[in-house]
């Protein structure tokens, strides 16, 4: 399989997790927990939801 | 139809209505029911994403364009949907920020741009673009998928898409919940079907470098009667595509895709705004599995049969190695794979739809307040009707009805592109900017496209990139000739601790306060 097309492919499909993670890192920073905010940029942050729902 | 084929089929079906039911039993309020109740997990809705995106035309129409164009397929047609997918994080961050976030796209318009307003055009003119454009794209996955069937079982084509029809109006009419339950189920036999098949027939092909050392040579003609394959070409990055129009198709469909309306509305469903910006990303990683697995079927599939039967289009690429060059269960499977794919894509758009009737038309517009659940029973019943309209005339489309489908994406991209791009990015976009956007996009785009097919136009600049031109400029042009949108409408987006009065106007404009 050609090398360009390989590239233009995951280049594709994973190009959007350099500004994604920036986001989920803005957001971390941000410090808002109701979006996620959790002390890890990569972790979901699901306190608030699961205290609304009375798991924690 | 053999008796493999039937059990998996019977297998297949009772699932998906037992994952569908578990959804009924999780909607007990409007909110459940239109959007999850904004709380739905991220495995959930990687799920339900990944199996709306992969739709019967990714798995019969992607094989099938890669057997007879070859590479082109991925690097001038999909990679423009897969950039899609790159971009919705851009949306996501800012769309699900707010604490109860509009429930659709066009209450996200109404909340947004018109926050004030008793009864919003927005978003009754959000809904009837997305209402139009699942009508058609229901009526035509249907038709394909049964006629597919239908020749594969030997059944006949009504009784196809009857049974095809009973199953996913039974799932779409229990709601948010339904839909993404079920599709979760739907993404793992799609993944199952595909991957099976593709590790099936690619020994059978030579393995990995003989397949694609014989694919580059390939000089028949793909079907009967049409010209030969230029050896080499099937393996070139451009194939018969000149770098303009590719370009200007990978445009396109990156940002064209990422604003069809089922997406945004999944960012929506999310728990909090971190998981709406994992959904697209995420997706990512099995959607690179199936399409790996439906690349290696299309280009296995061409060195196995050089040129197909007579009377058969490379479209039958997929299902000839289902029936033909795999055991008979792995084939089952890959049929029940092929099902998932146009099931899971149909009862999302019967769903959205369905809710856009109900909630952004008639709720919006009826001048008393409907109770809730009352308007849960409507919903079902709109979803029903939907889901049945579209089957009743799939029997026999009428031939515009195919001519204005292939618009679909072109008016959804063209008429939320700078409402969701731009107006989640400039505080200054107000509602006269919309409307001049949601209007003329479509408008331009369809004018565009008309006058492009016709030869009466260029085709160097595709039709949905004039259609974005036009609403953008005039969009920034009305946002400074009036007055920028209110603080209401736009606080909720940017901060998370929002003014006593932004949420006083946004309860009223969602009819929850008197």
């Amino acid at each position: 399989m050609p090398a360009e097309t390989i590239l233009l492919w995951l280049g594709t499909q994973f190009c959007g997790f350099i500004w994604g993670i920036y986001f989920l890192w803005k957001i971390e920073k941000s410090g808002v927990k109701r979006w996620g905010s959790c002390g890890s940029t990569l972790r979901l942050g699901y306190e608030v939801a699961n205290q609304r729902l009375g798991k924690e | 139809m053999t008796f493999v084929m039937l059990l998996v089929l019977v297998v297949y079906f009772a699932l998906y209505v037992w994952f569908g039911r578990a959804g009924y039993r999780m909607s007990r309020t409007l909110a459940d029911y239109v959007a999850g109740s904004w709380d739905i997990p991220l495995i959930i809705l990687l799920g339900t994403f990944t199996a709306t995106w992969v739709s019967a035309v990714s798995v019969i129409g992607f094989p099938g364009m890669t057997y007879k164009l070859g590479l082109v397929s991925l690097t001038g047609i999909y990679a423009g949907y897969f950039m899609a997918n790159s971009l919705m994080p851009i949306i996501a961050y800012k769309l699900r920020r707010p604490e109860k976030p509009p429930a659709t796209v066009p209450e996200f318009l109404r909340l947004r741009f018109e926050p004030h307003v008793s009864r919003s055009g927005l978003q009754a003119i959000g809904a009837l673009v997305m209402v139009v454009g699942y009508f058609l794209y229901v009526m035509l996955q249907a038709k394909a998928i049964a006629i597919l069937l239908s020749t594969i079982t030997g059944l006949p084509y009504i009784l196809c898409l009857a049974v095809v029809a009973a199953f996913v109006i039974y799932v779409a009419a229990g709601g948010t919940f339904s839909v993404a339950v079920s599709d979760l189920y739907n993404t793992v036999v799609i993944v199952l079907g595909v991957v099976l098949c593709a590790a099936f027939v690619l020994p059978q092909a030579g393995g990995w470098s003989n397949m694609w050392s014989q694919f580059a040579t390939i000089s028949t003609p793909p079907m009967v009667g049409a010209a030969a394959t230029k050896a080499g070409s099937l393996v070139s990055f451009l194939g018969p595509f000149s770098v303009s129009y590719v370009v200007g198709l990978f445009i396109s469909s990156a940002f064209g895709g990422s604003v069809a309306p089922h997406w945004p509305s999944r960012m929506l469903y999310a728990r909090n705004v971190k998981t709406a910006i994992w959904v697209p990303l995420a997706s990512q990683i099995p959607i690179l599995v199936i399409y790996a697995a439906l690349l290696i079927c299309g280009v296995a599939g061409r060195v196995l049969v050089p040129t197909m039967p007579p009377g058969k289009d490379t479209d039958w690429i997929m299902p000839l190695l289902f029936t033909q060059f795999v055991p008979s269960l792995i084939g089952a499977i890959g049929i029940a794979a092929l099902l998932a794919a146009a099931i899971s894509t149909i009862n999302s758009m019967i769903l959205h739809g369905g809710l856009a009737l109900s909630y952004d038309l008639i709720r919006n517009l009826s001048p008393k307040k409907i109770p809730d659940e009352k308007l849960v029973r409507i919903s079902r019943l709109l979803v029903i009707a939907v889901g049945l309209v579209a089957t009743v005339l799939a029997i026999k489309p009428p031939a515009l009805i195919a001519i204005m489908s292939a618009y679909v994406f072109g008016w959804w991209g063209a008429c939320f592109i700078v409402p969701l791009y731009v107006g989640l990015y400039w505080k200054r976009l107000n509602r006269q900017a919309v409307y001049w956007a949601a209007i003329s996009g479509p408008i331009v785009y369809s004018i565009t496209n008309w006058l492009i097919t016709k030869k009466m136009m260029s085709d160097l600049i595709p039709s949905i990139i004039w259609g974005i031109l036009v609403a953008l400029v005039g969009a920034v042009i009305c946002s400074f000739v009036f007055k920028p949108a209110p603080r209401e409408a736009w606080e909720p987006f940017e901060v998370a601790d929002v003014s006593e009065e932004t949420k006083k106007v946004w309860l009223k404009a969602r009819g929850e306060l008197a």
